[in-house]
């Protein structure tokens, strides 16, 4: 079992265990019990909660880690794009191409109006 | 030496193949560029999507914590018991950070797929080359008056010149957009993997909070009450069905994880130039619903609180 399987593994049972901690057959295990043993289940619930938010938020930060590494080509495409448009707008490549095939219709037009 | 001679009917039959060729190769550029325009709105749209999965992600993991200290209050000394809240505190805190840089990262991806959707979704016209080529046209008309009497294959010349425009417009959109695919397909790839990686684990956790608060209704409002030795509300039976029911609905981030998944594979279907319409239209369908069943959801722990 490697590391990563472990860790699903390890938090799928602290989560059973943190949901096993509000049935109703647990509240009336408690409901006899001494003031110490039930401080004892307290804390207990506690630290199996807290665990659960450190491991899941592991979890997520190791994600999020990864996606912010992956935000400077995101950024610079972007940009890219937005300069493209930009280019687009001013139309003066694309003109340019219009222009020359303009020119060869404007040769062409005579041979062709001749007949 | 003989001059070569003008064969006017082949150089018309050749302009009208340029024309036609013009038309249809303007058709397969700008359904290409379509592609492009579906596939980014559909990536804003998943922006949009995430960020209220995110928001009912926090709230069902603040409710469980408060939930976990609420019920180990009663039972530890008062000495303990802001211990307990500050490090509970602190563990949200950090998360409410993690949650804060997933969505700044949003931003960052919706400023992406905005852009790319911009791009793809100028069109000739409304970037007025259309017009300025008309003028071109129009120029060249006083010039040479030949030009705007002159056919080919019954087409005015004028009337060829917006296609035209538009083919090259669009054959530079489209190269510049494959362009961008070509430099970014790596790192879009990478990034729509970890999206779905991040809403997956945020589902799952979800799931597992929903499924506390689930345990805890049942047990405060049918099982205890059912175990006892006192007599049952009237509306037990119903509180029952429906509580029942709504353990079952976790599902809204795992619907949000879904999502992220198929933007994927449209993605995967864009790069190999073959994302549908329908694919398209299928995803958008699914982005719509998972705002309504985030809203479903909270609407359905409220009911439960």
């Amino acid at each position: 079992m490697n590391p990563s399987d472990l860790e699903t593994m390890t938090l799928q049972q602290l989560r059973a265990t943190r949901r096993s901690f509000f049935s109703a057959e647990w509240m009336l295990a408690l409901q006899d019990a001494d003031a110490a043993t039930k401080a004892s289940a307290a804390q207990q619930m506690l630290a199996v909660n807290h665990v659960i938010v450190v491991m899941e938020n592991k979890e997520l930060s190791d994600i999020r880690d990864q996606l912010i590494a992956n935000e400077a080509p995101l950024i610079a495409g972007a940009q890219s794009l937005t300069q493209a448009l930009q280019d687009l707008s001013k139309v003066q490549g694309v003109l340019t191409a219009v222009s020359g095939f303009l020119g060869i219709v404007s040769r062409i037009v005579p041979l062709i109006s001749n007949v | 030496m003989r001059k070569p001679e003008f064969n006017i009917s082949g150089i018309r039959s050749l302009m009208l193949m340029a024309a036609l060729l013009v038309l249809a190769g303007c058709a397969t550029k700008q359904a290409r560029v379509d592609q492009f325009a579906a596939f980014a709105a559909t990536g804003t749209a998943f922006t949009k999507a995430v960020d209220p999965a995110l928001t009912a992600s926090f709230d069902a993991t603040a409710t469980t914590d408060s939930m976990v200290l609420l019920q180990a209050r009663d039972a530890l000394p008062s000495s303990d018991r802001l211990t307990a809240l500050r490090q509970a505190d602190a563990d949200l805190d950090a998360r409410l950070a993690i949650l804060g840089g997933l969505r700044r990262h949003l931003g960052v991806l919706q400023s992406y797929f905005d852009a790319l959707a911009s791009l793809a979704a100028t069109r000739a016209e409304s970037s007025g080359m259309t017009a300025v080529a008309q003028g071109f046209v129009n120029d060249l008309g006083k010039l040479n008056p030949a030009i705007a009497k002159a056919t080919i294959g019954g087409n005015t010349i004028e009337s060829l010149i917006a296609p035209a425009a538009d083919f090259l417009y669009v054959a530079h959109q489209s190269n510049v957009l494959n362009a961008e695919l070509k430099r970014n397909a790596p790192t879009i790839d990478r990034e729509l993997r970890l999206m779905s990686a991040a809403l997956q684990a945020l589902a799952t956790q979800y799931a597992s909070d929903l499924g506390v608060v689930a345990e805890k209704n049942y047990r405060d409002k049918i099982a205890l009450p059912f175990a006892g030795s006192g007599s049952l509300d009237s509306n037990w039976s119903d509180q029952r069905a429906t509580l029942l029911q709504s353990t079952l609905d976790t599902t809204s981030l795992q619907a949000a994880a879904n999502a992220a998944t198929s933007l994927r594979t449209s993605f995967v279907a864009l790069v190999e130039n073959r994302l549908t319409p329908e694919r398209i239209a299928a995803l958008q369908t699914d982005l719509g619903s998972i705002l309504t069943t985030i809203e479903n959801g909270r609407a359905a722990k409220e009911t439960q609180q």
